[in-house]
């Protein structure tokens, strides 16, 4: 009889959890595949709502203790951290989560955790490029690059995360002096990554600064592309800027234990490798496997010391610099 | 039909139940942004150093980009816009049906399509510019620069110009040749007349397609990201979603509000006092006979601006997706068409209808006082979809939880999807219905009320039929723009309800124009076939649009 009942509560209580409310501004087609695994694996299904970040943060300050969501999905570190100080996110306990995602990928009071890591680094030319020119970032306000450096707009995160990684390492001064020197020598401002590769293809420019998944995608089209990855700073502290695609439970989320489960399965093995593999992203948990094309591009350092919450506190900053020396 | 017959109802009490009616529209549509500027003003600001930043290194650039951006645009646009609209009207020459019909379509493509579409061809790295470069040995490039003012302004009017036209054939078909045959009675020559005449009797739907124009231009977000030209809506972006600062973005977005009820201002001031009547005729309107050699440059002319606005743009297109189609990909997207459609309608039903409601309540009321409370429920148009989404989300969220969960978050969702669509629209269903309200003449009114007539049969047996053609093509525009439409529905959209837009969005914002061509695609074909049977109904009524 015991056992009976037993068993009707937990079914009562999977039934009550079987649903799991996301707001992401990962893409659909980039966390449908993940999804789709874990309701195969446990039964639990997914209501996902995709915009950018901004949009559903404001969201959810509207929507307060009445909102239907429980988890929410970012493309980047500065704008978990937002949430976290907008009170929005859960601080989550779990030893899973505490041993598979390293330290800097992950809110220092657990509302967040990343879950794939982005590496923003350098793309040049085989064509005019050696690989000796190459060293830096800050190298690339040298003159020498006149003309030859193409960028992405600064209006995109990743940008503004760079630059306040940069803030932090070099100072303000440096730094601003870093992106100045940048603009001197800039050719061309483009809206996304894969426009400014292939104006390197096209002979527009030379190097650029890109997420590695942008480069993969168009290595997948074309495998002999004109162009190579470079992971700059290797040799100072402050090592390839990476950002991490994440997310965190949410405060007034009505299922936390389910949604804590969820972000433990995601941390972990298979869900990880799938995670990261769709975009030709890294796994934020050391421990997985890397997509083979991925891993062909090699190892690189980045800075361990620096948390992602610091990018996202810095990102005011970031944009305050990047408009003071006209970096559009 | 019961909630139509009490705003109409009940002449004795001076239109009352208009009055009532327009402030309760006026309302809904102001008060979620009345809501956002309260915050702007007295909401707490986390950090006050970001709205002096702004005012500083943002502010100044913006005014200047927007300005440039807003008049270069109307200035190509009007261009296009009129030769179209002059030479469909008053001359003849080879293939007009035709040429008509490629005239109105490019507003089927939302301008972040036209911007990627334009960017990706002139951009270096592209097949087109590699052509030049290696065929050629001509850098164009070096030349003409997309990203850049000028080349976002020509893309713009690219988009645009179909409502100048749309409008401007509308008000000269209107002019019948009986008003030639007089002036030149009276002395003047054709080209005289069409300068004199013509062109000043279509005042007030030159300066409606000037509104249209100035707002689209003002709220655009999508386009101007993909040409990275920084504008107030970029701006009010940035330092909302990067910056954190929620009370500098409404201050911006106040800024813009302001410019906006100016434009309103100076559009009531100037049209308020016409009336314009005039006899329809179904006489061709062909005045002035263009030689062959004349009938060849206009059919050039005409159909060189259907190469650059709809041909290039949607045989990009088609070259996109001629790499991705498969039956598998088509069934993918028919759900989102499905929700295209299902949210264009609903939002064009209801528009359409509350801009019918308001424009003949104030036409009744006959007073400048109602006609420019009235003129404010149009505001929404000039101002950025996001911003809209953002105000009426935090009222409405408010609301709900007064009121308590009594309502499911999907069907919420849902109605302030639509409430926020009509707030951008309504001023588009408002132009063609106003414009068409103008052609009868207020002593029809006068006549109709004399013998007794309450105003609910005023507007169903005299109103409607006659402006039978303006209540079809707001219902269409509407329809298209809801199709088009990105941030808005991006934001509100219920669970489970993804758009065609929506899907150009995801894709396009991670550089993949091919994907999102098929969802773009859709989006062009259904405002195709919605283009026309705009005309189709409108050659049924044997009345122009």
């Amino acid at each position: 009889m015991k056992t009976i009942i037993f068993l009707l509560l937990v079914s009562a209580l999977s039934i009550q959890a079987s649903e799991l409310t996301i707001y992401t501004s990962r893409k659909e087609h980039l966390i449908k595949p993940i999804l789709d695994l874990y309701t195969k694996e446990t039964g639990v299904k997914f209501k996902y709502t995709t915009n950018k970040d901004g949009a559903l943060i404001e969201r959810l300050k509207a929507e307060g203790s009445s909102t239907p969501a429980d988890l929410l999905f970012t493309v980047d570190g500065g704008n978990l951290w937002f949430a976290s100080t907008q009170n929005l996110l859960e601080p989550i306990s779990s030893k899973t989560l505490e041993e598979n995602i390293p330290s800097n990928f992950k809110d220092p009071k657990n509302q967040w955790f990343g879950l794939s890591l982005r590496a923003r680094t350098i793309v040049y030319s085989t064509k005019r490029v050696k690989e000796s020119e190459l060293s830096t970032y800050q190298d690339l306000a040298d003159k020498k690059w006149k003309g030859r450096l193409c960028l992405r707009t600064s209006k995109k995160v990743y940008n503004q995360s760079l630059v306040a990684e940069l803030i932090d390492t070099l100072g303000k001064e440096e730094a601003k002096r870093v992106v100045a020197g940048w603009v001197a020598n800039n050719v061309e401002i483009f809206s996304n990554d894969t426009a400014a590769i292939k104006a390197i293809i096209a002979g527009q420019c030379d190097v650029t600064i890109v997420n590695t998944y942008y480069f993969g995608r168009l290595l997948k089209e074309n495998k002999d592309l004109p162009v190579k990855i470079f992971w700059p700073n290797q040799k100072t502290k402050l090592g390839v800027h990476i950002n991490v695609s994440g997310a965190g439970v949410l405060k007034y989320s009505k299922h936390k234990k389910e949604a804590t489960k969820f972000l433990e399965w995601l941390s972990s093995g298979k869900a990880q490798e799938l995670f990261a593999s769709v975009n030709m992203e890294y796994p934020a948990n050391p421990n997985v496997n890397l997509d083979p094309l991925v891993k062909s591009w090699g190892s690189f350092k980045s800075d361990k010391e620096f948390n992602l919450s610091k990018a996202g506190m810095l990102q005011k900053d970031a944009i305050k610099l990047m408009h003071e020396v006209h970096y559009k | 039909m019961k909630f139509i017959t009490n705003s109409f109802g009940g002449l004795n009490n001076k239109h009352s139940t208009q009055k009532v009616f327009i402030l309760a529209i006026c309302t809904l549509i102001m008060l979620p942004f009345m809501a956002l500027i309260y915050k702007a003003i007295f909401g707490f600001e986390a950090d006050p150093t970001v709205w002096d930043h702004a005012l500083k290194n943002v502010v100044p650039s913006v005014i200047y980009n927007t300005f440039m951006l807003a008049v270069l645009t109307l200035l190509f646009s009007l261009t296009l816009g009129l030769i179209a609209a002059w030479l469909c009207s008053f001359t003849n020459f080879k293939y007009k049906k035709l040429l008509h019909f490629l005239s109105i379509v490019p507003l089927i493509f939302p301008l972040y399509v036209l911007a990627f579409i334009y960017v990706g061809l002139f951009e270096y790295s592209s097949g087109f510019m590699e052509f030049f470069r290696e065929s050629l040995d001509i850098n164009l490039h070096s030349y003409f620069k997309i990203k850049s003012i000028l080349g976002s302004s020509l893309i713009f009017s690219f988009g645009l110009f179909p409502y100048v036209y749309l409008m401007l054939k509308q008000s000269f078909d209107n002019q019948g040749p009986q008003l030639f045959q007089v002036s030149r009675s009276l002395g003047l020559s054709k080209i005289q007349t069409f300068f004199k005449i013509s062109i000043p009797m279509a005042r007030p739907w030159i300066l409606a397609a000037t509104t249209i124009i100035l707002m689209e231009t003002l709220a655009d977000f999508g386009a101007v990201s993909v040409f990275n030209v920084d504008t107030f809506t970029t701006a009010i972006y940035q330092s909302w979603t990067g910056m954190y600062s929620l009370s500098t973005a409404t201050k911006l977005s106040t800024f813009l509000i302001v410019v906006a009820i100016f434009i309103l201002l100076i559009e009531v001031k100037y049209t308020e006092k016409q009336k314009y009547t005039s006899k329809k005729s179904n006489k061709s309107n062909n005045i002035f006979i263009l030689s062959k050699s004349q009938q060849l440059i206009a059919s050039v002319w005409l159909l060189i601006t259907a190469l650059l606005t709809f041909i290039i743009p949607i045989t990009q297109l088609l070259l996109w997706v001629r790499n991705l189609i498969t039956i598998e990909q088509i069934e993918k997207n028919i759900p989102y068409l499905l929700n295209s459609i299902k949210i264009a309608l609903t939002t064009a039903i209801i528009t359409t209808i509350v801009a019918l409601l308001v424009c003949a309540g104030a036409k009744l009321i006959n007073s400048k006082f109602w006609t420019r409370v009235n003129k404010a429920s149009t505001l929404g148009y000039a101002i950025p979809g996001s911003i809209i989404a953002v105000a009426v989300f935090s009222l409405f969220t408010q609301i709900k939880s007064i009121l308590g969960p009594s309502i499911d978050q999907n069907t919420f969702l849902y109605i302030i999807l639509i409430v926020g669509l009509m707030t951008r629209f309504l001023s588009l269903a408002f132009k063609s219905i106003e414009s068409a309200l103008k052609k009868i003449s207020n002593n029809t009114d006068k006549a109709a009320r004399s013998m007794g007539a309450r105003p609910i049969e005023i507007l169903h047996k005299i109103y409607i039929p006659i402006i039978k053609g303006g209540i079809s093509s707001a219902f269409i525009m509407i329809f298209i723009e809801v199709m088009k439409e990105m941030p808005m529905t991006l934001m509100l959209r219920p669970f489970g309800h993804d758009t065609l837009s929506v899907k150009v969005y995801e894709f396009t914002s991670e550089g993949e124009w091919e994907k999102a061509s098929i969802a773009g695609l859709m989006i062009v074909l259904t405002g195709m076939i919605s283009v026309a049977l705009l005309i189709f109904s409108s050659r049924q009524k044997r009345e122009r649009i």
